[in-house]
């Protein structure tokens, strides 16, 4: 019986395109070829570190650079081995060992690549890169990676946006299960703790195969760290505070196992904030603190066919709304546009009032990974969300203690995968998945919703198949998807509402080509849906918010979605020069967005824009393009650009809020002044927005704003006291103190984004 | 016979899931009682003797919920004092006690669009800090036609600069929003 090992490495990826020196976590699998099962206790030798593989045949290297390395494999019953290897931090190398009595060769590379996991671009943010984003909010963070960007209310909500496309185009996946809240509303952030994560990953591209409808301009995955397999406790203290808002934020996470039963992991975990008034480059923005409170407990067990965890969080934030941004009317709004700034100068104050919302999610999952054979797994998980949003306005008689909008979304997902690999060429899976979806609206709000209550439910069923070789895969999917609602709900007295159905097949096509050792092609073409939302079906009234009157159009048909997104990767072999390219088109059948129908609604508070939900055609394009260049043993230069083109080719118009184009570029030197140091690093960052030259101009109250420059300063070290490690990071943003206005803030009309912050971020890690 | 139990089991799960989306009801929503937005408001103008003491004359202005005034102008004698009396109602109801109770938040502005048109206004309520609110107040008519424009703000600044004229144009900047944003016509000629 020929055994033979082998060992995959799966580096973490680090934000790709950026400087990923020194900081990748390496996770060595050693496993038995043939029976696939794996090998514990392997003693593994990497630059003279040593680690031994663990019940599951992982050894662990922090901690690791790029670049060349010797590998040393040696395991009772197994020949022992040792080679020279080149890897970057994307690649996968599967070295096979042969048993003793064989005596031939011994490792053999047979793959040497990043163990794809999608034909589309994916790029992901950990580790360093993580820790020097630790205290924003989940998209502040995202877009740090070319092509997305943000689209916010004020300096507290933001969401993220992938090559132009955000809210219900987009999908969050928390710990494998999609988020489901408000998403509909632009100011309705993801309720999300980001620092549960260890990985915070993007998608770009369709991927409704895998994920379903909404999937469509991308997928965005948090991850949280693997439960330790180790008997040591690991705990984790996190401090970030910022000069901008004042604000200061906790967090800690402890995971260990139990000494009695190994097999059992646990992790805890929790972050709190608060933060005050935010100040522009000249005056405070009034009311824009926030506060929050986050925690979560995962506990899973590993046995030998079987793997079963359990997590639970909770993630509570009071927010807000900038006081200048306060509308009764068109005749408002149009006020505060020529102002430009708020009338008064503000102060800085913590306290929270009206305008302000209240978000309240829970959730709850449990998965199950079971070993069917030593080529089948199955994968079970539910879900169970419940999401509470709450939003305060400013009313009368004593109201503005009651929510004028208060939802309680309760969501069920329940997945099973059946997982197939041949041990080499052929991979496959097929899924189903459901979804049961409850919202509704508090009674005695003294004020009619916005959105009717809704039931809905989904099914979808999947197959794909991947072909892996020497130098391409190549995959396929299909999708069925069936989507049920039923909306009702009283405007004063009168019942509005429906029930509609929407049913959609979605397939893709990818290749994933390995031109050399140095370039990486990857291609994918694939089609998404979604079904309208319950506002764009049902919404019929005034939206305080927006100063809009909004009409929905119960008849609107599922926006549906072609997208081709190609991705080359190219790292030389001496990994001074890296370059990344996406670029991609994507055309919409039934883009549905809310057009401005040029007329007013009259009312006792004035006249209010009307806004009707239409779906036309559309195509979006782009190019997300990124560059690193070490030119010499300290010194690297990156530069980042995206740049996206949207446009309703039905009636040759433009498409609102489309991010303008981003330039950025920076220059790092990495030196250690003292022995004790490690990876120290002063990076000089220099970001550019154009102005979005791109818009129709009656489309929105206000002409886009002009082109913006920022200049941003990080520098950061750590340091290691044996088992011990403490990163200290502190940057100052906007450096100039630069007034400016986003085209994506919708508190453009009203003032301007945030001015200098100075941010101290510590990580403690045992 | 494992691997059929498996697949028996994964069959079972699909089964589970599809039963699960079959059995969703319809949503049961509460009726709303709307108390957010006036459906009328009334204007009366009281024509006073020159000495302030109230006539018997009273002439009035509605509008309906979309804002619409009826009649779509007033006539009213030049160069005289009235007291203007202003009703909110909702549903039949008066909301005024909601202004006047939380009167350190409201204001109202009258912003005529020749400026000739009213020649003073005194509010005659007060709120806590002894600003005034405008539901009582006394205006003294101009001339000429002009569109009066009446404002009430709620969440100002009542201190700032820009809300001590009863006509202040800048009245946005001290803050605030739209509660009721109404016009009509005034014809004040002899």
């Amino acid at each position: 019986m020929a055994l033979c090992v082998m060992a995959c490495i799966l580096p973490y990826m680090s934000l790709r395109g950026q400087q990923a020196d020194c900081v990748h976590t390496l996770y060595l699998h050693i496993v038995d070829e043939q029976t696939l099962q794996p090998v514990v206790g392997a003693v593994v030798q990497l630059n003279k570190v040593n680690s031994q593989s663990d019940p599951d045949g992982y050894a662990v290297f922090p901690r690791v650079c790029q670049g060349l390395f010797h590998v040393h494999v040696q395991a009772t019953g197994y020949q022992s081995t040792g080679q020279e290897l080149r890897y970057d931090y994307t690649d996968s190398i599967r070295i096979v060992l042969q048993p003793l009595r064989n005596t031939l060769d011994a490792i053999e590379i047979s793959s040497h690549r990043q163990s794809v996991q999608s034909a589309n671009a994916v790029s992901s943010l950990q580790g360093e890169e993580l820790d020097k984003l630790k205290g924003k909010n989940l998209a502040g963070m995202l877009s740090n990676i070319a092509g997305v960007q943000m689209l916010q209310t004020g300096a507290t909500i933001g969401k993220p946006v992938v090559n132009g496309m955000h809210s219900n185009r987009l999908l969050i996946l928390n710990n494998g299960i999609r988020q489901e809240g408000q998403q509909w509303g632009s100011e309705h952030a993801p309720e999300i703790d980001p620092f549960i994560a260890q990985s915070i990953s993007v998608i770009k591209g369709a991927e409704a195969i895998r994920y379903g409808a909404e999937a469509m301009g991308g997928v965005i995955i948090i991850e949280p760290p693997a439960l330790p397999k180790d008997s040591a406790l690991h705990a984790e203290v996190d401090l970030a505070t910022a000069s901008n808002g004042r604000s200061g934020t906790v967090a800690g996470m402890l995971s260990g196992n139990l000494k009695r039963i190994p097999t059992l992991s646990w992790r805890v975990q929790g972050s709190g904030k608060q933060g005050g008034n935010f100040n522009s480059a000249h005056y405070y923005l009034d009311n824009t603190g926030v506060k929050e409170l986050n925690y979560s407990a995962a506990l899973g067990y590993s046995g030998k066919h079987l793997q079963f965890d359990l997590f639970y969080s909770r993630f509570n934030t009071e927010l807000g709304i900038f006081k200048g941004s306060h509308i009764g009317s068109k005749e408002d709004l149009l006020a505060a546009i020529n102002r430009g700034a708020p009338a008064t100068e503000g102060s800085f104050y913590y306290g929270i009032d009206a305008p302000r919302q209240h978000i309240d999610h829970h959730l709850l999952k449990a998965r199950g990974h079971i070993h069917l054979t030593d080529y089948l797994h199955i994968n079970l998980q539910y879900g169970f969300q419940k999401n509470r949003r709450q939003e305060y306005d400013l009313r009368r008689g004593g109201r503005t203690s009651i929510p004028s909008m208060d939802f309680d979304l309760l969501t069920h997902t329940a997945d099973a995968t059946l997982e197939y690999f041949d041990g080499s060429r052929w991979k496959g899976m097929v899924g189903v998945n459901g979804t049961m979806q409850q919202n509704s609206s508090a009674a005695n709000l003294y004020t009619s919703p916005l959105i009717p209550d809704y039931n809905s439910s989904g099914t979808g069923v999947y197959a794909i198949g991947k072909w892996l070789q020497r130098t391409f895969e190549l995959e396929a999917g299909v999708r069925y998807d069936y989507k049920y609602l039923t909306a009702l709900g009283y405007r004063g007295p009168v019942l509005y509402g429906g029930q509609r159905s929407f049913h959609n097949v979605s397939g893709s096509l990818g290749l994933v080509y390995h031109i050399n050792n140095q370039t990486e092609f990857k291609s994918n073409i694939g089609t998404a849906w979604r079904p309208p939302t319950v506002n764009e079906l049902y919404s019929t009234g005034l939206h305080h918010g927006a100063a809009a009157v909004e009409y929905g159009d119960s008849s609107l048909q599922s926006e549906k979605s072609i997208q081709w997104m190609n991705t080359v990767h190219y790292a030389n072999t001496a990994q001074w020069l890296i370059l990344d390219a996406d670029i991609y088109a994507h055309y919409f059948n039934g883009y549905i967005y809310l057009m401005p129908t040029g007329t007013f609604s009259e009312s006792l508070r004035g006249a209010f824009p009307v806004f009707q939900a239409e779906s036309t055609n559309a195509l979006f394009a782009g190019a997300d393009l990124s560059a690193q260049l070490r030119f010499s043993k300290h010194f690297t230069y990156q530069v980042k650009a995206a740049i996206v083109r949207a446009k309703d080719v039905q009636h040759d118009r433009y498409l609102p809020m489309i991010p303008a184009d981003k330039w950025e570029h920076s220059l790092t030197a990495r030196y250690d002044l003292l022995p004790f140091l490690q990876e120290s690093y002063l990076q000089l960052t220099h970001v550019y927005v154009a102005r979005q030259s791109r818009y129709e101009p009656n489309s929105d109250f206000a002409a886009p704003p002009p082109a913006y420059q920022l200049i941003n300063i990080n520098l950061g070290t750590q340091l290691h006291f044996g088992k011990q490690n403490l990163s200290v990071h502190f940057s100052i943003e906007n450096l100039t103190n630069v007034s400016y206005k986003d085209y994506m803030n919708r508190y453009r009309y009203y003032a301007h984004d945030i001015g200098r912050n100075y941010v101290l971020r510590l990580s403690y890690r045992i | 016979m494992k691997k059929v139990t498996h697949i028996l089991t994964f069959a079972l799960v699909i089964t589970t899931m599809l039963v699960l989306n079959s059995c969703t009801k319809d949503p049961k929503p509460a009726p709303v009682e709307e108390q957010e937005e006036y459906d009328d408001v009334r204007i009366h103008f009281i024509t006073l003797h020159t000495d302030g003491s109230q006539t018997t004359d009273t002439t009035s202005v509605s509008f309906n919920k979309e804002g619409v005034p009826s009649p779509s102008h007033k006539h009213l004698a030049p160069h005289t004092q009235y007291r203007v009396l202003i009703d909110l109602f909702y549903k039949g109801n008066s909301i005024n006690h909601e202004i006047k109770e939380e009167g350190t938040e409201h204001q109202f502005f009258f912003l005529p669009s020749a400026p000739e048109g009213i020649e003073s206004y005194l509010y005659n309520d007060k709120d806590a800090d002894t600003r005034g609110i405008g539901l009582d107040g006394n205006m003294k008519i101009g001339s000429g036609e002009f569109d009066l424009k009446i404002v009430l703000r709620h969440g100002l600044d009542k201190s700032h600069p820009s809300a001590q004229a009863f006509n202040s144009a800048t009245y946005h900047d001290a803050g605030g929003e739209d509660d009721l944003n109404i016009m009509f016509e005034v014809h004040a000629e002899e």
